[in-house]
């Protein structure tokens, strides 16, 4: 059987069309349900994802498909590779849309990126990073400090 | 597409991405592998980040609920809770299995209630929380005046603790104590065990403690919230031991439970009357032979005991069978609950992914926390796929306990006071550290008890051995190490020399004149004042000869034991600044004096004792003295049992040094990266500080205990115990410690 250059074809909100080999697309949980359920002979529209998200994580799942052959340190050294160029607001979008499209490899970097962001970082460095406003009262604040003073004192 | 054609490059995303690169790992988690970035990313890579868009990055608030789970089963310890202490509706996540308190989750999911393995070294003031569910560890600090204090018993995330005669309870996530009032009986304060019936705060809480002194009497001391005086119940009974059980007692049905080590069990039951009702069932055996540690544990409402045997060799697990006859009966399976074992706390839970599990307060070497399936009988770490039968090559936490984090809160002072007016607490003294010797390391030599030509030379840090004899220490057994030499004497000859082995420089000494029980060299050999001294007594005679390097007959003395001339018990005979210290009864430090005749006479330094152990349960200790880059140092480690030969009993090591000018023995709280000390056989003890290569800070343990093939070393670091076999790819039985050398530092 040719599924393999079977080709899906995914749009996003924002218009983009994308080709995508089958082998590529079904990394993606969601597509491959759709393609067993036979509903992916007609483009799926992605309604969340704009088109420069879309072909960042295609670029992602291309590169894991034809890196399969490859040892498992080439395959983490790539990743690092890829979620390093990225910004934390491209982050955010991809993180959103590989939930979406449950690319599970690609939630897992993605994911630890974040936590490996947040490692070391007291809160208010975390909200300075990722722009969050402070909505503790003072009184709170204190109250979570005094009652976790373990987590607050220690200075490695 | 290539992804760097998609995005446009902006400095400002480079700098706050630069920043975030650099961010540090503060937290050694194993079981998610991390991404690590060896450098920062170059500016050619950096300029084709970002988006440059005016798109805010203020969506962070909103991730989902699954996401920001996702995110949460990644982080642990302080970042868990950092995370959470962010943004309100970042709390709303359903959290993952942690051992962490956690405030936002209280009272909707008692079921995450694991517990948390707690350990500090004794030596300082960092403690550590190991998280069995992530294999992860996360630091923090108890207060500095309790680096001494020990631990009996941990429940509702309160640690039962002793500092000398001060008991009290120590939350260690709030850091709050609550004082009790000082127990009169010393005993039951160093070798009893203590346990309670609920949390401390609670008005019914009851602290039980037992202390027995066999075959006498036991004596059983209670203590209730509010209560001034604790109450001592003497109860003559000869027919089990409960002091030395590993095991702690347990409340289970309104009654305290402690076991014996074969099976045993001692039962106090206060409900039906005031003085309450002791009775000890010791018609109950565990089934085992050999048995090292048991542990109690109240599981599934029922009474479960653990036993292990020699280094793990068996697990086996049994429940008190109360049906017809009352009788242990083998546990095969714990379905879907697990055990968290340790000498001061035992826990059962239900869990949904690691059932059939006991945890131990061990480690690998790799710092994995072990647990013992009682699928595959063996012991198992989260990461290494390959386990284990035993416990060699693993590392036994001696201060460690299970806690189990509660929601936490910030108790107030009436919560916290058992009585009003509790007594002043009184800090202990600060701690010193041990400076550098320049010395050498050792080698230690196996030899065949079948073919003495057959020996094993065992270097600690190469593990290098060669089967060929060495011929200098040929049929010689070592019996003082100082200065870079050692005294060798012939196994079945009356040879004697001193053999320097890094030079191979070699000094005859006259041949023995007899057996002698004690050998010390007061100064290096190449100082012409330099003494052999041999030091024999036995009924009220004490004999002592000695010998200069090169004089060619031993110099006798024999005198009447007195008052003041009585070395009973005189151990670590050992040469210090030209004249030669000893201990008498482990404690009493004995100087003898050259100069200008054997001065033996007015030895006894007044008043100049080893201190008191903090550790809880010991019975006896084994010293060693060594002299370390010009000071004196003093090892001594504390055993639960009677005897010191058996290493699994071990609760504490301890090293002391002299201060000459206050005459004091100061405890030492670390002995730097670069030193070891190594103890060998009943009395050999050196130094090193050339550790390049090998774990410093440590005290290593050659041929000390019954176990004679084993080797053990104490971590000051984190206060671990590991076992290690020499050669485990050599069948060793044959073989025996027979000699301590010294090989060059590199």
């Amino acid at each position: 059987m040719a599924s393999t250059l079977k080709k899906i074809i995914l749009k996003s909100c924002d218009g983009k069309i994308l080709e995508v080999e089958e082998a590529v697309a079904v990394q993606s949980q969601m597509i491959k349900n759709m393609i067993e359920d036979d509903c992916a002979n007609e483009e799926i529209p992605l309604p969340d994802i704009t088109g420069e998200i879309l072909s960042m994580i295609i670029e992602y799942c291309k590169m894991h498909v034809d890196g399969e052959n490859n040892s498992n340190n080439e395959l983490i050294a790539r990743d690092a590779d890829f979620i390093t160029r990225v910004d934390l607001n491209t982050l955010y979008y991809l993180i959103v849309a590989a939930n979406f499209l449950n690319v599970k490899s690609l939630l897992d970097l993605t994911c630890q990126r974040v936590a490996d962001i947040i490692k070391g970082k007291s809160p208010e460095e975390i909200r300075l990073t990722f722009n969050i406003k402070n909505d503790f009262t003072p009184e709170e604040e204190e109250e979570i400090r005094k009652k976790n003073a373990w987590a607050f004192d220690y200075k490695d | 597409m290539p992804i760097r054609n998609l995005i446009h490059g902006s400095s400002r995303t480079f700098a706050l991405l630069d920043q975030l690169i650099t961010s540090h790992e503060d937290i050694l988690h194993k079981r998610t592998p991390t991404l690590k970035f060896n450098s920062r990313p170059s500016m050619a890579s950096c300029k084709f980040l970002a988006t440059g868009t005016a798109r805010s990055v203020r969506q962070w608030c909103d991730l989902p609920d699954d996401i920001l789970s996702r995110i949460l089963s990644l982080l642990f310890g302080r970042d868990f809770i950092r995370f959470l202490s962010v943004f309100r509706s970042w709390r709303s996540a359903p959290p993952p299995l942690r051992s962490i308190p956690n405030p936002y989750l209280r009272a909707t999911s008692e079921a995450s209630r694991y517990p948390s393995l707690f350990h500090f070294s004794g030596n300082s003031s960092e403690c550590q929380f190991y998280d069995p569910f992530y294999n992860g560890s996360y630091k923090a600090l108890i207060p500095d005046e309790l680096i001494d204090a020990r631990i009996y018993s941990s429940n509702y995330g309160w640690l039962l603790m002793c500092l000398g005669e001060q008991i009290f309870f120590f939350h260690p996530f709030t850091r709050q104590m609550i004082h009790l009032p000082v127990i009169n009986q010393p005993d039951l304060n160093r070798c009893g065990r203590m346990c309670f019936s609920s949390p401390p705060t609670s008005p019914d809480c009851m602290v039980f403690g037992i202390d027995d002194e066999y075959p006498v009497e036991c004596i059983v001391s209670t203590l209730r919230r509010g209560q001034f005086w604790w109450r001592h119940v003497f109860y003559q009974e000869y027919t089990a031991k409960f002091y030395s059980p590993q095991s702690n007692p347990v409340f289970h049905n309104g009654a305290f439970y402690c076991s014996d080590i074969d099976g045993k069990l001692g039962v106090y039951d206060n409900t039906k009357s005031e003085i309450g009702d002791w009775k000890i069932l010791d018609k109950l055996r565990f089934p085992c032979k050999s048995i090292q540690e048991t542990f109690l544990v109240v599981f599934d409402g029922e009474l479960v005991s653990i036993c292990m045997g020699p280094i793990g060799e068996y697990v086996r697990v049994f429940r008190l069978n109360y049906d017809c006859e009352i009788g242990w009966e083998e546990v095969h399976s714990l379905g879907d609950r697990m055990i968290f074992a340790s000498r001061t706390c035992c826990i059962s839970m239900q869990t949904d992914t690691m059932g059939n599990t006991i945890y131990f307060p061990s480690f690998d070497i790799g710092g994995n926390g072990l647990f013992y399936s009682l699928a595959s009988r063996k012991f198992h770490s989260l990461v290494l796929s390959s386990a284990k039968n035993d416990l060699y090559n693993t590392k036994r936490m001696l201060h460690s306990v299970w806690i189990t984090p509660t929601a936490s809160e910030i108790y107030t002072e009436d919560d916290l006071l058992w009585f009003p007016n509790p007594g002043n607490f009184i800090p202990s003294s600060g701690r010193v550290t041990a400076k550098a010797a320049p010395q050498a390391y050792p080698s230690f030599v196996f030899t065949s008890l079948k073919d003495t030509n057959n020996q094993l030379l065992f270097n600690m840090f190469d593990r290098c051995h060669n089967a060929e004899g060495t011929p200098e220490i040929y049929r010689m057994r070592t019996v003082a190490c100082a200065f870079g030499w050692l005294v060798q004497v012939g196994l079945d000859s009356w040879d004697c020399l001193l053999l320097n082995p890094q030079t191979l420089e070699k000094i005859s000494l006259p041949r023995l004149p007899g057996k002698f029980k004690i050998c010390a060299i007061s100064s290096p050999p190449n100082d012409p004042n330099c003494i052999v001294l041999l030091i024999h007594y036995s009924g009220d005679r004490i004999g002592f000869a000695y010998c200069r390097p090169n004089e060619n007959k031993w110099t006798i003395v024999v005198a009447k034991k007195s008052d003041d001339l009585n070395y009973d018990g005189i151990s670590n005979v050992i040469g210090f600044q030209g004249k030669i210290y000893g201990l008498r009864h482990n404690s009493d430090l004995l100087e003898i004096d050259f100069d200008p005749i054997l001065n033996m006479v007015r030895g006894v330094w007044d008043g100049v004792h080893l201190p008191l152990t903090s550790s809880l349960g010991t019975m006896v200790d084994k010293t060693y003295m060594v002299e370390s880059c010009g000071e004196l140092f003093t090892i001594r480690i504390n055993f639960l049992d009677e005897s010191t030969v058996n290493p699994s009993k071990i609760t504490e090591v301890e090293v002391f040094k002299l201060d000459f000018a206050r005459k004091i023995w100061e405890k030492v709280g670390s002995l730097g990266e670069n030193i070891a000390f190594f103890c060998y056989g009943r009395r050999c003890c050196f130094s090193s500080s050339s550790m390049e290569t090998g774990k410093g800070n440590s005290i290593y343990f050659i041929g000390c205990f019954s176990d004679n093939k084993n080797i053990y070393a104490f971590d000051f670091e984190d206060g671990s115990i590991s076992i290690s076999l020499p050669f485990p790819e050599v069948k060793m039985n044959n073989f025996v410690w027979t000699s301590l050398t010294l090989s060059s530092a590199m």
